[in-house]
């Protein structure tokens, strides 16, 4: 039992010894701590379910548990090299790092607990801690954009805290297993009370009506955050959602869910047809993967569960891989334009060639794990809303790839005649890992299953 | 039930405040104005709220409001007071 509290207690002692006045200390202590974090979960993954106390453990949080630990040791490997590219930092790096390790606390806090109330305060808590690291780069655009993402996401939250008061009102219990139970004695009620917790939490991840933030944040964060974001804490929100689908359970509800998650996609991807900026671009691709993801766990569906699952835990390794590669190339052509990016072969090699496999794998291109997750997903749309609504989302998805990958291209296969100036280390080196990650998903397709049904390994 | 209905009044004027001015003062003390009179509609209408909820909304509050006074003070400093519109943030 203990072992499930193990990495709330090195996360909470790694960022107290942050608090020191030293930047290599800090930096030694997160890498250790997201080393301890993510062996912690693995152990987690091998341990059987739990229900007690605050905690509700099931196959899907523990798989969203090792994924937090794995992008988190990754943005910290990230971060030690990219910090030195940022000129005027708004924070010093231990601070930097102390407020990255509460974001990954709370993160971590939201996806395990039982009730749906500190679900609630989870997800608030990392608007928080992480508001601070989206304007790092110290200038008018980002904390502009810092702004936009409290009020915006701060009012969304609100909205579901007076859906979490109503759910509260018509069960008389927040805790989801027995709302899970209960019999739907008020139900009208409870459809009110959970239609605005999912607005609100779809706020926190990016889905259609208030979605407004995503692009603005993603477009001015510095490279790590921007893919801390993108691939962990969008699906933490989904999460959220998805707790309140299945602990609820109307039908109507899920109806609901799935329109959102359509006009997600259907918007995502005519934005994305005349983007400008590469990091808006990834942003707005982050829109139309996560309304894929709602509409294949709202499907109550053994197989589009499966591909929701598998899509998000591929998607979150390939576009973390598309953001730290577009760090590389602001560091180097210092523009975030596509049309003043050219050649980037000759320049950085191994920035290209991941910043081209991460826009493929994030469109759901064939060898990658997205592709498998976007098949199951339309082919639960297609067994419980026929073959015109599949035929709907695949539209948009071939316009959201082809613009994408275009434009990727573009900036990757052009020729410039500068020289090579990319030298082999780690910020080169671990977008191309995450990247190798969500193809070798693929592979364990089968071990998420078994998870998910069984809630472990036997 | 009927004594939801002001509080109810009270959030839509608060996100009122929010969307239709521009000043990040104003957004604030609307959303602040959404907070308080949630807290209102939950003690009238459901006046036995577990404990451990409220008290992480309020712990929530408290972090939230520090650091938006943290973010008015840079916006001072490079921001001015109206938003305007900037070019990278279209489309």
């Amino acid at each position: 039992m203990f072992v499930y509290y193990l990495p709330f207690i090195v996360l909470i002692f790694a960022s107290l010894l942050c608090v020191f006045k030293s930047d290599s200390l800090a930096a030694f202590i997160s890498v250790l701590s997201s080393v301890v974090v993510s062996v912690l979960s693995i152990i987690i993954l091998l341990k059987t379910t739990v229900s007690a106390g605050y905690l509700f453990i099931d196959g899907f949080s523990k798989i969203m548990v090792v994924l937090i630990s794995f992008i988190y040791l990754t943005t910290v490997l990230f971060s030690l090299t990219y910090l030195k590219h940022v000129e005027k930092p708004l924070l010093k790096r231990n601070f930097y790092f102390l407020y990255l390790n509460l974001f990954v606390l709370s993160m971590l806090f939201s996806v395990v607990v039982k009730n749906l109330g500190l679900i609630w305060v989870g997800i608030e808590a990392t608007t928080i801690t992480s508001a601070l690291l989206v304007a790092i780069d110290n200038d008018e655009p980002a904390i502009e954009s810092a702004w936009r993402y409290i009020i915006i996401v701060s009012v969304g939250l609100v909205m579901s805290l007076v859906g979490v008061v109503f759910v509260y009102g018509a069960c008389h219990t927040l805790d989801i297993t027995k709302i899970a139970l209960l019999k739907k004695a008020n139900y009208k009620l409870l459809l009110l009370g959970s239609v605005f917790v999912v607005t609100g939490f779809a706020t926190k991840a990016g889905i259609f009506p208030l979605h407004t933030w995503l692009p603005d944040v993603h477009g001015r964060a510095i490279a790590p955050i921007s893919a801390i974001f993108s691939s962990i804490l969008l699906p933490v929100a989904l999460f959220g959602v998805y707790r309140v689908l299945f602990s609820v359970g109307i039908n109507s509800l899920h109806l609901y869910a799935i329109v959102l998650g359509f006009l997600s996609v259907i918007f995502a991807s005519i934005f994305l047809v005349n983007q400008k900026f590469y990091k808006r671009m990834f942003a707005y691709s982050s829109i139309e993967n996560m309304g894929m993801i709602l509409i294949g766990l709202a499907i109550s569906d053994k197989y589009a569960f499966l591909g929701a699952v598998v899509l998000l835990v591929s998607h979150a390794f390939a576009k973390s891989s598309a953001f730290y590669s577009t760090g590389n190339v602001l560091n180097v052509y210092k523009t975030r334009e596509v049309a003043k990016v050219k050649g980037m072969v000759e320049r950085l090699p191994f920035t290209a060639y991941s910043l081209v496999f991460s826009g493929l794998a994030v469109t759901g291109a064939p060898p990658f794990g997205t592709f498998l997750g976007e098949l199951l997903i339309a082919y639960g749309v297609y067994i419980k809303f026929g073959l015109f609504w599949v035929l709907v989302l695949a539209t948009f998805l071939v316009i959201a790839f082809m613009s994408v990958n275009y434009k990727v291209a573009r900036m990757a296969f052009s020729s410039s005649d500068f020289d090579r100036v990319e030298k082999v280390k780690m910020s080169a080196f671990v977008p191309l890992l995450n990247v190798t990650v969500s193809f070798v998903i693929i592979f364990l397709v089968g071990v998420i299953e078994k998870i998910l049904m069984a809630g472990m390994i036997k | 039930m009927e004594a939801g209905s002001i509080p109810i009044a009270i959030i839509l004027q608060g996100i009122f405040l929010v969307i239709s001015r521009n000043n990040a003062f104003v957004q604030l003390i609307g959303y602040m104005i959404m907070e308080n009179s949630l807290f209102f509609m939950a003690g009238y209408m459901f006046p036995d709220l577990p404990f451990i909820v409220e008290a992480g909304i309020l712990l929530d509050l408290l972090g939230l409001v520090m650091i938006s006074g943290v973010v008015m003070k840079l916006r001072e400093g490079s921001v001015s007071e109206v938003v305007d519109e900037f070019d990278e943030f279209r489309g």
